[in-house]
């Protein structure tokens, strides 16, 4: 079985006013895009209703840093009451959205993705005694590099969301 | 060893979801046509229509389409679209009146790479033959050739779904790719 460690437990983000939605989404793609993380969106809901919509994403992309190890980003993206609203900027009218979206993140590194280590009691035991002694400071590096990937990506979206204040 | 195939991929399988007015007949046929488009040939094993309730009709449709890529290899894209409480309805957009429908849509897709298609290593020594290739050779155009070549190209049927149902998350950063 894949062993995982946990980096980013359940970080949650929560913003609520106006923003525009199909830009933000273009934004956090283009982040994993450009960090080199596989696309991999697993969810994609919305439901249409008369108080407004009703949107839930997940995202799970991940990248291969090793034959052995790799790194998850996840990011479920709730969207609650979304509407289309007009505000008026530099005398223009633009339409925005306007709802609560809350942001939940998580990240990991996987180690032993392929399960070549644990075919064999053997190659187990040979896997623990590496990772305990031999790679510990080498996975201690990975887990530095998925935070910094994980907190790029929490500026990213509160810079987004703080910049492009539309009052 | 024969023919080989890779996958399904279930933990990589994108599943939509999409509860509203939408129309039925262009989310049918862009679908279709993606496969058309990019040279698939497209079959439907499943049609199922059920008996409409009160509350709507239900429809489950399965597809899988399938692409050569070269002599030994062949791509698959499964879809599976589920719609519950399907009925007519009449929309009013910019003063006209249109005939849609409302609906609860569940897409879910996957995809296969078949491996010798054609059963050209047989015997022991093919096996052994195509273990060689399999490992060595070609592993790595397997992994991040073969695989990610499909991989993106579903996210592109991924793509052209949110379109056809005009959701919001209508982007795919991935667009280059393949």
């Amino acid at each position: 079985m894949v062993e995982r460690v946990v980096v980013v437990d359940k970080y949650r983000v929560i913003y609520e006013g106006l923003f525009n939605f199909f830009e933000l989404y273009k934004m956090i793609s283009y982040y994993f895009e450009e960090k080199g993380y596989d696309k991999r969106e697993k969810k994609n809901i919305e439901s249409v209703s008369e108080n407004g919509k009703y949107i839930e994403l997940l995202f799970q992309p991940w990248k291969k840093i090793t034959d052995y190890a790799r790194s998850v980003l996840q990011l479920q993206i709730i969207v609650d009451d979304m509407k289309d609203v007009y505000v008026e900027r530099d005398g223009l009218k633009v339409k925005v959205n306007q709802g609560k979206i809350t942001f939940v993140f998580d990240a990991y590194l996987e180690t032993d993705y392929e399960n070549r280590w644990e075919k064999k009691p053997g190659l187990f035991f040979i896997r623990t005694l590496f990772d305990k002694y031999f790679y510990k400071p080498f996975t201690t590096n990975l887990e530095a590099e998925i935070k910094l990937d994980f907190d790029t990506l929490v500026d990213q979206i509160k810079g987004f969301l703080n910049l492009n204040k539309y009052r | 060893m024969t023919k080989l195939t890779l996958g399904p991929y279930d933990s990589h399988a994108p599943i939509i979801k999409y509860v509203g007015v939408f129309n039925y007949d262009k989310l049918y046929r862009d679908m279709a046509g993606w496969f058309g488009k990019w040279g698939y040939e497209l079959r439907e094993n499943t049609h199922k229509h059920k008996v409409p309730l009160p509350s709507g009709s239900e429809q489950d449709i399965k597809w899988e389409g399938w692409r050569k890529v070269n002599e030994y290899v062949r791509f698959w894209i499964d879809v599976h679209l589920h719609v519950y409480d399907l009925k007519n309805v009449e929309v009013v957009k910019d003063g006209v009146k249109r005939k849609l429908w409302w609906g609860r849509v569940m897409v879910r897709l996957d995809f296969r790479i078949d491996l010798d298609y054609s059963d050209r290593f047989k015997g022991k020594m093919g096996k052994i033959m195509q273990d060689i290739l399999h490992k060595y050779i070609w592993r790595k155009q397997i992994e991040s050739g073969w695989e990610d070549e499909v991989y993106y190209r579903m996210y592109k049927l991924h793509e052209v779904i949110k379109e056809s149902l005009n959701m919001e998350s209508c982007y795919n950063a991935s667009e280059r790719r393949y």
